[in-house]
């Protein structure tokens, strides 16, 4: 055996060997969720094992409409006189001058500059060289189609949103934007002005600097690093840093701010804000970020630097400063000195549904007036033997919450359980599962047998919180 | 292989048939799809996910000729989907989470490495994943992998070769070899 075929043995056997056998009641108990979960599917008693019918009669369903409709198309397009078909709703400048594009005629500019497609209604699409895209008509206006590459579309000279542009899995309205056709999916940046982003019947709504895609592999840049090949390119990335600067410059400011970097090591980290001071010791970005937006249900996506550092923050408020208005200063100075950008967007994704077990929950209601003796700690802290040990004094909506930090995918309180609880749960964590010396539930099981409540798997609309862009610090 | 009881019979027929297919093979679709994705909620989620589409689109026309087939290159198409898109929206975990016992460091890289080996795996055709998770989870011979996925045995060899020349690149671009 050669060389490098015996180290990669080596390496696929030590990366699979422990996945040839599962623990027997993670297995027992996964296959008996899930045949639960199949069985309360409506669809469970129909004649699933019979292949082919229902697909059949769905097409022979829909074959007559069809034909219907391909008629109509047909003599639409003979009837209609034929100069409306020529008319031409756009003029493409490129370096072999300047030509008319008619409705659904594919335009792509010539040579390596691009070229400028210039809207009867005011707009202009600046087209990267080999991109291509036609035009069709739309209710109320005009619609433009990217098939390939990199547009930017400027619609500031028309009625803002009239202008759909869209691809093969996204359509997208606004003022100043790009977008981008790939053949693994598509992107929508926000340069001037909000944009609307139409994706799967979800809509994300995008800041200057924001930007959505459905390519998954591709590199994510910042959004001026996505518009280098424009002629407008320093005209677009002024409009971003202005739009930035408006944002930033929406809260007061502190009056003086040090920010250092900790490399204490610890992992235990405080943060205070009152008295006109903000004092944080030994956070990471995203702590600091959670705190400024006092967020801590909502999942952050981001560069790995929002976890990879940590920071010590003393910042002082001009005098008369009301403790409310810390806050929104902190998320200003995230955005001046961490050069932080970001937007939110919904999208549909895995969840998890907490929900009250077939036999009832085995929860400890704190009654109203009774105070809440101990101390809550919302993550897994680790035991001696290994085990997690979870506990929660409070209602159930951030009992979910502290499980979504716990498990790496939101779970949303379906309990429909009023009033607060105190919540002790004890469990094995996923990653420990399998070592040896160590046993005990899973998160799943121990739920489950602890405290009578399931995680169901789902899917549900979710909001993200996206940081485009964080910096390490500018110097004090 | 465990035996592996899971209980809840239902009344109906149809119910009944799938329910005994789904005994039959969710062990191998759950392992599969644990030991790509390396934790269990993903695992159980493209478990749930596989026999859900068969309930609400039913099956294909060729479900029959190979069912443990069907089932195993479901489970490994899924597992490569998700690892793809779950770097789209790469959720940052709270850090507390990787508070971890102080002897757990072995476990640790043992997970960075599993997670750089799937990060390669997943660039590679889905046709050769089905083969090197059928070899190394699994533990099948050529033959045994050539029957399940009903091609010949030469076919695999080289195949297997192949996708070993690919991977051993790609974890020398991530810096794991």
């Amino acid at each position: 055996m050669g060389r490098y075929k015996q180290r990669l043995h080596e390496l696929m056997n030590r990366s699979f060997g422990p996945f040839r056998m599962l623990p027997l009641d993670e297995v027992e108990s996964v296959g008996q969720r899930v045949l639960d979960r199949l069985q309360r599917e409506p669809a469970w008693e129909a004649e699933i094992l019979s292949s082919g019918p229902r697909c059949v009669s769905k097409v022979w369903k829909l074959r007559w409409p069809v034909v219907a409709l391909v008629a109509v198309a047909m003599a639409i397009a003979v009837l209609l006189p034929a100069r409306v078909l020529r008319s031409a709703p756009a003029i493409l400048e490129d370096s072999a001058g300047s030509r008319k594009i008619t409705f659904d005629e594919v335009a792509s500019p010539r040579g390596v500059q691009g070229g400028m497609l210039k809207l009867t209604n005011g707009s202009i699409v600046e087209m990267r060289s080999e991109s291509e895209l036609w035009l069709e008509r739309a209710g109320d206006g005009l619609r433009v189609h990217v098939r390939k590459g990199d547009v930017i579309v400027n619609t500031s000279a028309e009625p803002a949103g009239r202008l759909l542009v869209e691809t093969k899995d996204m359509a997208a309205a606004g003022e100043v934007f790009l977008v981008s056709a790939m053949e693994e999916g598509s992107r929508v940046a926000a340069i001037g002005g909000q944009a609307r982003v139409q994706q799967g019947g979800i809509e994300t709504k995008l800041l200057p600097g924001g930007q959505v895609t459905t390519a998954p592999t591709r590199e994510t840049r910042t959004v001026g690093e996505e518009i280098f090949w424009s002629r407008e390119a320093m005209a677009h990335v002024a409009l971003l840093q202005q739009s930035a600067t408006t944002i930033a410059t929406g809260n007061p400011e502190f009056e003086v701010a040090s920010v250092r970097v900790n490399a204490s090591g610890l992992t235990a980290s405080r943060m205070e804000d009152q008295r006109e001071r903000v004092a944080i010791s030994n956070a990471t970005p995203e702590q600091i970020i959670r705190y400024a937006f006092n967020d801590q249900g909502t999942k952050i996506s981001g560069p790995a630097l929002l976890n990879s550092m940590r920071y010590d923050i003393v910042a002082k408020a001009p005098s008369g400063t009301p403790d409310v208005q810390l806050r929104p200063m902190l998320q200003a100075l995230l955005m001046d000195r961490f050069k932080m950008r970001f937007h939110r967007e919904t999208t549909e994704m895995p969840v998890y549904a907490l929900t009250v077990g077939k036999d009832g929950h085995k929860l400890k209601e704190i009654k109203p007036g009774e105070p809440m003796s101990g101390r809550g700690s919302g993550a897994g802290v680790p035991r001696p033997d290994g085990l997690a040990s979870m506990t929660i004094m409070g209602d159930l909506p951030n009992f979910a919450i502290a499980l979504s930090r716990t498990l790496d995918r939101p779970v949303i309180d379906k309990t429909g359980l009023p009033g607060r609880f105190t919540v002790v749960l004890t469990y094995l964590p996923d990653r420990l599962a399998g070592t040896t010396g160590v046993s005990g539930p899973s998160i799943f099981t121990a739920l489950q047998e602890q405290l009578g409540l399931n995680l169901e798997s789902q899917r549900a609309p979710v909001e993200i919180l996206v940081i485009d862009q964080i910096q390490e610090p500018t110097p004090n | 292989m465990v035996a592996v009881s899971v209980s809840n019979v239902t009344s109906n027929p149809v119910g009944q048939e799938f329910e005994a297919m789904f005994r039959e093979h969710y062990q191998m679709v759950y392992q599969t799809a644990r030991s790509i994705l390396g934790n269990a909620e993903d695992a159980e989620d493209a478990l749930q996910t596989i026999f859900l589409r068969l309930i609400r689109t039913g099956v294909p026309p060729q479900f029959r000729t190979n069912v443990k087939g069907y089932f195993y290159r479901a489970a490994v198409n899924l597992s490569l989907d998700t690892i793809r898109s779950k770097r789209r929206y790469e959720l940052v975990a709270d850090p507390e989470r990787f508070e971890a016992p102080a002897d757990s460091s072995e476990s640790m890289r043992a997970e960075q490495t599993h997670q750089r080996l799937t990060a390669a795996i997943a660039e590679l055709n889905p046709a050769a994943v089905h083969i090197l998770i059928l070899r190394y989870v699994h533990n099948y011979s050529d033959a045994e992998i050539a029957k399940l996925l009903g091609t010949s045995r030469t076919a695999i060899a080289v195949r297997l070769f192949r996708s070993r020349a690919r991977l051993k690149k790609l974890l020398h671009d991530l810096g794991e070899t």
